[in-house]
C-alpha cells in the first residue's frame, strides 16, 4: 500500500525549509506561486504529488497564511489545535479536511483542500496523493469522509456550523382565519449550531418565499441579544390573513445575513375562511344585504310593494309601479295614509274629526268650529268648551277661582268677604261696605241713596201702601189714598190748612222712620216743628210735581 | 428507428425502436411534499418494507425517521450517523462497508466483481485476466441490481458526471449528473441532473451546487432519458424496495418529497 500524504521528514518531521531554500515550487504538476509571506514553506515529498503539500499551499493561496506546520496528515489536526487554529466536524468551503489513518486513508493519514460544502454536508476537495495517482485531483467526498474533521482559516468567517432547528410554533398548521385578520405567528428556533446569534454578527430570521403575509422581509435579533448554541429564541412576526379565501403558506428561515441561510426551513399555513353565508344564497356577509334572507342577495329579483331591497342594489321596489296599500287609487308617496283608502288627495274632509283627509296638510278645514258643550261659543271663543257654564258672557260665580265668563279674570266683582260697616253684609254684596244703612234689605227711601242695594235710588215698588205711615210712591204724601183719616192729603191739595191732628201720630214713631233731613219729620214737639214743616213743604213739591 | 450508440469494441447495442417501447412514457405522479415536522432534510432511505423513510439533517448531521406520510417519528443517534442505514431486517445501523487491509472495497454485482478504493476513488473490476480499471476519483459507485451494469460518478458535484458503464465491457454512457439511484428492477436509474448554465460559483453561501436541476429517468434498455421533476433542486433520489416509489430532497426548500414512477410495462 501507498504512503499517503509522507511529508519530507527529512526535515525533523516537520517538513519545513527555511525561507532561503524557497524557490518557485513545484508538486504534482502544481506550482507553489502564492505568497502567504511565509518564512518557511512545505517541500514536496513524493515523487508525483504529495496531500500535505497540496493542502499546505491551498491553506497559502487560499487563507494567505503559512502554516507553521508541515507534518504528516495524521499530526495535522494535533498541530492546529495546538496553535490556536478553529477545528469542528462540520465541512465548510475553504477549509482543510483531515482523514485519520485507517484502512481508508492508510496509516499516515490524508488531507485535502475543501472547496465547497453542500446541503448534505459532503463536499467537493482537490488532492493529491503520494504514490498516485499524480497530480492535483477534483474529488468529492461525504463528510464521514472526514474523521479527522476539519481546520478552519483564523482568519476567515467563523468557523463551524450555522444550524437552527425547529422547535415549537404558534397558529399550528390549518389554523382558520377570517380575510385581512392580524396574527402573530411565533417560532422557536434552537441554535443547533456551533456559531452564537447576535445582531453584529447579522443573524436574522428571513422570509423565504411564496405567501409573506404581509410580514416583514428581516426580523432582526434584538441588540444585545445573543442566542448561544443550544439556546432556543422566540421569532415573532405580525402578518396578515389574506384577503381571499383559500390556504396560504409561507416560509421562514434563520439567515446570516451576507453569508446564508442556514437551518429549518420552517412555514406558516393557515386557512382564509369564505365569509360566512348564513342564509345560504351564495352571498356571504358583506355582500348580501340580509344574510338571514335567502330571498334577498345580490341579483335576487326585487319583489314589487314589498318595501324591501331584495336585489341588495340600495333601493326598493325599483322598477316597480308605486305601491297603493289601500287601493284608493293614491300610491305612497301621493297619499298621506296609505293604509285608509278614506284618506288621499281630494277626499272629503270630515268635519269634527281632527283628521286630514284630503291630504292637503289641514285637518276639518273649511269646517265650522266645534262646541263642545254646546253652549254657543265654539272652541277658540269659548274658554272651556267642555262647560256649558263657561262661556263670554256667562255670570262670574263668586270664590270658586274660575274665569266663567272668559273675560280672562275670575271673581272679578267679588268682595273679599269683610264686613267694614259691620251691617251683616260684606264687601261683594254690600254695595257701600261703608254705610252701616246701605245694604241689601235695608229701607230705600225716597231720592236716594241706594240703601237697599238693588240698583235703585228710590224704592223698587213705587205704590203707596197704606197704615206704614210712609211715602212709599215717593210723592210727597202718606198714606194717600187710604180711609184711615189719619193719613190723607192733609188739604194739602190747596195748599190750604194742614193736618194738624197728625202730628201726633207722627211724633210717637218718631224714632222708627227713615227720613232724611227735610223730609218727613217726627219728633218731640217743639223741635217737631220745623221738620214736619219741611216734610211737609217736601210733600207739596213733590204733589206737584206728580200731578203735572 | 434504430440507432447505434458508441459501444466498446465488440459490443454493438442494438437499440429497439420505439415502438417496441409500447406503454406510456416514463412519469412521475402523486408527487407529495413529505413535512418532516419542520425539519431540512436530506438523503431520503427507503426500509425494506417501504413504510418509513430515514433521512439526514442539514449538513448531513442528526438522522430521523420518518412515517411515508412524512410525520417526523423519532431522532436517532447512531454512532456514525452520517454512514447509517436500513438493515435487511428493518433497523438502523451504520452500513460502512467492509474494507480489505488496502482499504479496498469488494463489490459483487451478477457475476461481476468490482473492487473500489474510497480515498483515491479508484474503481476497478475483475476480470479473468487481471483487473480493469474502470475510473479514477469515482464516487457514488451504484452497481445495477443484476449486476450488468454499474453507474458511477467523477468530479465535483458542481460540475458531476455520470457514468454508466457495462460491466461485461460492452458501451458505456457519460451523463451530466449525479446521485444514481436504480430501479430495483435493474430497467434504470433514476439521477439528479444539472440544469445546463445554472452552475453555480463556488463560495461560502452556497449550499447547493446548482441553481436548479432535474431528476431524470435514465433507460438501460436504451440509454434514453426522460426528465421526471424539474421543480426545485431536487437531489438523492431513492427508490422503494418495490420499486414503485421513489423519494428525493429537495436541497432548496430542505423538503423530502415522493412521488410514483409510472413506468412502461411496469406495474405500480
Amino acid at each position: 500500500m501507498s504512503r499517503a500524504c509522507l511529508a519530507a521528514l527529512a526535515l525533523l518531521g516537520i517538513g519545513l525549509l527555511p525561507a532561503s531554500a524557497r524557490a518557485a515550487y513545484e508538486c504534482g504538476g502544481e506550482y507553489d506561486n502564492c505568497d502567504c509571506g511565509a518564512a518557511t514553506f512545505c517541500i514536496c515529498d513524493g515523487t508525483c504529488g504529495n496531500c500535505v503539500w497540496h493542502a499546505w499551499h491551498m491553506a497559502c493561496c487560499g487563507w494567505g497564511r503559512a502554516l507553521e506546520w508541515c507534518t504528516d496528515a495524521q499530526y495535522w489536526n494535533d498541530q492546529a489545535q495546538s496553535r490556536g487554529y478553529p477545528t469542528g466536524s462540520h465541512s465548510q468551503a475553504s477549509s482543510i479536511f483531515v482523514c485519520e489513518p485507517s484502512a481508508t486513508c492508510s496509516e499516515w493519514g490524508h488531507v485535502g483542500w475543501l472547496v465547497q460544502a453542500y446541503a448534505d454536508g459532503s463536499f467537493d476537495s482537490t488532492e493529491q496523493f503520494w504514490g498516485g495517482p499524480c497530480g492535483t485531483h477534483d474529488r468529492h467526498r461525504a463528510e464521514s469522509f472526514a474523521t479527522g474533521g476539519f481546520i478552519y482559516d483564523p482568519d476567515g468567517t467563523q468557523p463551524g456550523l450555522d444550524d437552527a432547528s425547529f422547535v415549537s410554533e404558534t397558529i399550528p398548521d390549518g389554523t382558520h382565519l377570517a380575510a385581512g385578520q392580524p396574527f402573530t405567528k411565533r417560532w422557536t428556533m434552537r441554535n443547533d449550531g456551533d456559531t452564537t446569534w447576535t445582531q453584529a454578527d447579522s443573524y436574522l430570521w428571513a422570509f423565504d418565499g411564496e405567501q409573506q403575509f404581509g410580514a416583514a422581509e428581516q426580523t432582526l435579533l434584538p441588540a444585545g441579544a445573543s442566542v448561544a448554541p443550544g439556546q432556543t429564541w422566540d421569532w415573532d412576526v405580525p402578518m396578515v390573513a389574506p384577503a381571499s379565501a383559500g390556504t396560504y403558506r409561507g416560509y421562514w428561515r434563520m439567515d446570516r445575513y451576507g453569508t446564508a441561510r442556514f437551518g429549518d426551513r420552517v412555514w406558516v399555513e393557515i386557512v382564509v375562511d369564505p365569509p360566512a353565508d348564513g342564509d345560504g344564497d351564495g352571498y356571504p356577509a358583506g355582500e348580501d344585504c340580509d344574510d338571514g334572507d335567502g330571498a334577498v342577495h345580490p341579483g335576487a329579483v326585487e319583489t314589487c310593494g314589498d318595501g324591501r331591497d331584495e336585489d341588495c342594489d340600495g333601493q326598493t321596489d325599483e322598477g316597480c309601479a308605486p305601491a297603493d296599500g289601500d287601493g284608493d287609487g293614491y300610491p305612497v308617496g301621493e297619499d298621506c295614509d296609505d293604509g285608509d283608502g278614506a284618506v288621499h288627495p281630494g277626499a272629503v274632509e270630515t268635519c269634527g274629526d281632527g283628521r286630514d283627509e284630503d291630504c292637503d296638510g289641514q285637518t276639518d278645514e273649511g269646517c265650522a268650529p266645534a262646541d263642545g258643550d254646546g253652549d254657543g261659543y265654539p272652541v277658540g271663543e269659548d274658554c272651556d268648551d267642555g262647560d256649558g257654564a263657561v262661556h263670554p258672557g256667562a255670570v262670574e260665580t263668586c270664590e270658586d277661582g274660575r274665569d266663567e265668563d272668559c273675560d280672562g279674570q275670575t271673581d272679578e266683582g267679588c268682595g273679599t268677604g269683610i264686613d267694614a260697616d259691620g251691617d251683616g253684609y260684606p264687601d261683594g254684596s254690600d254695595c257701600d261696605d261703608a254705610d252701616p244703612d246701605i245694604h241689601p234689605g235695608a229701607t230705600e227711601l225716597c231720592g236716594g241713596p241706594d240703601s237697599d242695594c238693588d240698583g235703585l235710588v228710590d224704592p223698587a215698588v213705587l205704590e203707596e201702601l197704606c197704615g206704614n205711615q210712609r211715602d212709599d210712591d215717593c210723592d210727597g204724601l202718606v198714606d194717600e189714598g187710604c180711609d184711615d183719616g189719619g193719613s190723607g192729603d192733609g188739604g194739602g191739595d190747596d195748599g190750604g190748612g194742614g193736618d194738624g191732628g197728625n202730628g201726633d201720630g207722627g211724633g210717637g214713631d218718631g224714632g222708627l222712620e227713615e227720613g232724611p233731613a227735610g223730609g218727613c219729620g217726627c219728633g218731640a214737639a217743639g223741635a217737631g216743628t220745623p221738620g214736619l214743616l219741611g216734610l211737609l213743604l217736601a210733600l207739596l213739591a213733590l204733589r206737584r210735581v206728580r200731578s203735572r | 428507428m434504430f440507432a447505434r450508440l458508441p459501444s466498446l469494441p465488440g459490443l454493438l447495442v442494438t437499440i429497439l425502436s420505439s415502438s417496441a417501447l409500447a406503454g406510456p412514457p416514463v412519469a412521475l405522479e402523486a408527487v407529495r411534499t413529505l413535512e418532516g415536522g419542520g425539519r431540512f432534510l436530506v438523503g431520503p432511505r427507503w426500509s425494506p418494507d417501504g413504510r418509513l423513510l430515514l433521512a439526514s439533517g442539514r449538513g448531513g448531521h442528526g438522522l430521523f425517521t420518518l412515517s411515508e406520510a412524512g410525520d417526523l417519528l423519532e431522532e436517532l443517534a447512531p454512532a456514525s450517523p452520517a454512514a447509517a442505514g436500513w438493515t435487511p431486517d428493518g433497523r438502523v445501523d451504520a452500513a460502512r462497508p467492509a474494507l480489505d487491509e488496502s482499504g479496498q472495497e469488494w463489490i459483487t454485482a451478477g457475476s461481476s466483481v468490482l473492487v473500489f478504493a474510497e480515498y483515491t476513488g479508484r474503481l476497478a473490476v475483475l476480470r479473468p485476466w487481471g483487473v480493469q480499471v474502470l475510473a479514477e476519483g469515482a464516487w457514488d459507485v451504484r452497481p445495477s441490481p443484476d449486476g450488468r451494469l454499474v453507474a458511477f460518478c467523477l468530479g465535483h458535484l458542481s460540475a458531476p458526471a455520470l457514468v454508466v458503464a457495462d460491466l461485461a465491457g460492452g458501451a458505456s454512457w457519460r451523463l451530466p449528473g449525479a446521485h444514481p439511484a436504480w430501479a430495483p428492477d435493474g430497467s434504470g436509474l433514476v439521477f439528479a441532473r444539472p440544469v445546463a448554465g445554472t452552475e453555480r460559483a463556488p463560495g461560502p453561501s452556497a449550499d447547493a451546487p446548482f441553481a436548479s436541476s432535474a431528476l431524470v429517468w435514465w433507460s438501460a434498455a436504451d440509454g434514453s432519458q426522460t426528465e421526471l421533476w424539474s421543480s426545485g433542486l431536487p437531489f438523492q433520489p431513492a427508490f422503494s424496495a418495490d420499486g414503485g416509489r421513489l423519494a428525493w430532497s429537495d436541497w432548496a426548500s430542505g423538503r423530502l418529497l415522493v412521488g410514483r414512477l409510472r413506468r412502461p410495462g411496469v406495474r405500480p
